[in-house]
């Protein structure tokens, strides 16, 4: 499963295997983007950050309890371009690519952070596969791991997709539907997932 | 008026002044899809400091002469309340309210369409579209146009392309008044076999009811011709689906703010923005569809077709035969030639649709903001539609053996009818096989449109600041 290098991109998104099926990366403001075995991607406009005074705790196999939870403990915030967006030591926000990415059934991506923002303590993504087929903007994990407060700014090239081939052709059939911000979790669909809990509740499988 | 009630006033101005500038205060700390709202509150500070300077003036001179500033405080006070309405304004356009993705592109196009008037976009708790402006500004402030869109249909991106129609609105102004004297002039003739049997002020009200009525339909004719003109067959499909929970045949009346029945607005849209057939016997509705390309539709269809679309193009003729089948029905104008007054001023109506349509046709090609500019585009984004990518970018290859891409925004037209296209095939899909995800398929196509509107003005708002730095 190799990394796809500069021309393999460029020809993945120009004359792709299957036209019906290409490797999209929009908007592409900047050809520059397109970087030797990466595409570099932005930061969106929209956030979501926790409101820590409307939640006890979360638990995830409490499901009768956890979507609501999830709704009242996180608010979206959506910052103008040129407006400033603070994430503060500790701090858990949920971000997304500026970019919508439609990826081949025959492509799968991981997301990467940028190491310049990485040095400056800023954690980018950490569930950092992208299934073949999806199609949307992606979700990142924003955590200011540093010791200052950072200002982010919608636009900025945040991460970086870097494509494999994928050894056989897949369909997304993920929870996420053309997503075009960030994403609540939604662990609560996992069907498993209540057993586990001390009620051991109905395995919905 | 005695002294008691004076210091009454006195309180209830400095009263509202205070609070004025707190509730600024307050709404400055919102965050807003745009700069339009911070322009808005700049200005009202300002003029807000004059109206502080006035009151504290008339304090000083209160002890002398108590009427004189009991009149001067009444004269503040009637002056805050007329810009209270801007505060509600700004409540209704913050971020959280307003499909602010879409705010950016609504405010260029009304910069183009009104240069000389800033815009406040803002959703409100009503089921309708609406604009309010001053059509004699004396202040900054008063010229901002107010922008509502209904907060029900915040997402619901299919309907906004009906802003087209409110923006017309206040560019009418002039085309109207310049049409008012001759109109009158002919209802009074047409009137007068009636004018010794009423007095002279019941005659004149009569006439002026008339002129009323003509220029309530006719503004509203215009303002959906204008619509078209810019969004093309999008603009017709949105205020079909407006209108199709309504009673088409309406007839204009007083409680009804003497708005034509959307069935004649449809049919005029066709007549004049399409140059469709909807009069009866014009085209049975089995004919084979016009071919000529001088006419728009035509034009898209061929367009549609040399492109591989076949099923986009079989698309817009089905709909627009649909819709056509609809207006030639008649029947809202069988309602309106039941009354005399109403017959009258939609006479003149008609008599001043060709010159109104010209004149919003030309103001959509001066302002380069008519569909027909880019409707090559359409076909590229229904490709991107299809893949379920938003249509918010152009994508061509250049350079040597085409291996990289330029990319550049379609207009804002061309989204909107590429959308309602593909929206419509789904439509019909989901009423074959009865889909129960049909809203969920909606809403996507919702998030997809107002993403590529989002993705057209920060590619607008990047290349501008591109071009504007210096070389490095």
């Amino acid at each position: 499963m190799g990394v796809l290098t500069r021309d393999l991109i460029w020809s993945e998104m120009t004359h792709p295997k299957d036209p019906q099926d290409p490797l999209i990366v929009t908007p592409l403001l900047e050809n520059s983007q397109v970087g030797s075995s990466s595409v570099d991607v932005r930061l969106g406009h929209q956030f979501i950050v926790l409101r820590r005074a409307a939640v006890t705790h979360v638990d995830a196999t409490d499901q009768a309890d956890l979507n609501q939870q999830i709704q009242r403990s996180q608010q979206k915030v959506r910052v103008s371009l040129h407006q400033p967006f603070i994430i503060h030591p500790g701090q858990l926000a949920l971000g997304a690519t500026l970019e919508y990415l439609s990826l081949p059934r025959r492509l799968t991506a991981t997301v990467e952070g940028r190491s310049s923002w990485g040095r400056l303590g800023l954690i980018i993504a950490t569930a950092c596969n992208v299934d073949p087929g999806f199609k949307g903007c992606i979700t990142l994990e924003l955590v200011n791991n540093g010791e200052a407060p950072l200002v982010l700014y919608p636009g900025v090239r945040i991460a970086q997709l870097v494509f494999h081939l994928a050894e056989k052709g897949a369909d997304y059939r993920g929870k996420y539907d053309c997503p075009v911000g960030p994403q609540f979790s939604r662990i609560h669909e996992d069907k498993e997932i209540p057993w586990w809990g001390p009620k051991a509740g109905e395995w919905h499988g | 008026m005695d002294i008691s009630l004076l210091n009454r006033l006195r309180t209830l101005v400095v009263f509202e002044v205070d609070t004025f500038e707190k509730q600024l205060g307050r709404l400055r700390s919102l965050h807003y899809p745009s700069g339009a709202a911070s322009s808005l509150i700049d200005n009202l500070v300002n003029e807000l400091r004059g109206h502080r300077q006035e009151i504290n003036q008339v304090l000083a001179d209160f002890p002398d002469d108590p009427e004189r500033a009991g009149r001067a405080l009444r004269s503040q006070h009637r002056l805050l309340v007329q810009k209270l309405r801007y505060l509600s304004s700004l409540e209704d356009a913050e971020t959280v309210r307003a499909p602010w993705s879409l705010v950016p592109s609504i405010e260029w196009l009304a910069s183009a369409l009104l240069p000389d008037k800033p815009l406040l976009a803002t959703c409100t708790q009503s089921l309708n579209y609406g604009i309010r402006w001053n059509p004699a500004p004396k202040s900054a402030v008063q010229r901002f146009a107010i922008l509502e869109l209904p907060a029900i249909h915040k997402t619901n991106a299919f309907l906004h392309v009906l802003v087209g129609h409110e923006l017309f609105h206040p560019i009418l102004q002039e085309f109207l008044k310049s049409r008012a004297a001759d109109v009158i002039s002919r209802l009074r003739t047409a009137l007068n076999p009636i004018a010794s049997q009423v007095t002279k002020d019941r005659f004149d009200e009569l006439v002026e009811q008339v002129r009323y009525i003509w220029q309530r339909a006719l503004e509203e004719l215009m303002c959906d011709m204008g619509c078209a003109a810019i969004f093309g067959p999008a603009a017709v499909f949105a205020s079909a689906m407006l209108h199709i929970g309504g009673n088409l045949d309406e007839p204009p009346s007083l409680e009804g703010s003497f708005y034509p029945p959307p069935r004649y607005r449809l049919r005029e849209v066709l007549r004049y923005a399409f140059q469709a057939p909807v009069d009866e016997g014009q085209q049975s509705p089995d004919a084979e569809p016009d071919q000529s390309d001088d006419k728009p539709l035509p034009r898209l269809a061929r367009l549609l077709s040399d492109r591989g679309f076949g099923w986009a193009r079989d698309v817009l003729e089905k709909q627009f035969k649909i819709i056509q089948g609809e207006v030639q029905k008649q029947t809202d104008l069988e309602q309106v030639n039941q009354y005399p007054w109403l017959k009258l001023a939609y006479e003149e109506v008609q008599g001043s649709l060709p010159q109104a349509w010209d004149y919003v046709r030309d103001k959509a090609q001066s302002t380069s903001t008519s569909w027909l500019e880019t409707i090559e585009d359409i076909p590229k984004l229904l490709e991107s539609i299809g893949l379920l990518v938003p249509p918010g970018e152009i994508r061509e290859t250049v350079g040597e053996d085409s291996s990289q891409l330029r990319t550049r925004s379609p207009s804002l037209s061309a989204i909107s009818i590429a959308m309602w296209l593909y929206r419509l095939r789904e439509e019909e899909q989901d009423a074959v096989k009865a889909e129960d995800n049909e809203l969920r398929r909606y809403h996507r196509l919702c998030r997809l449109m107002l993403k590529a509107f989002e993705d057209v003005e920060i590619r607008r708002e990047y290349d501008s600041r591109k071009k504007a730095a210096p070389a490095s």
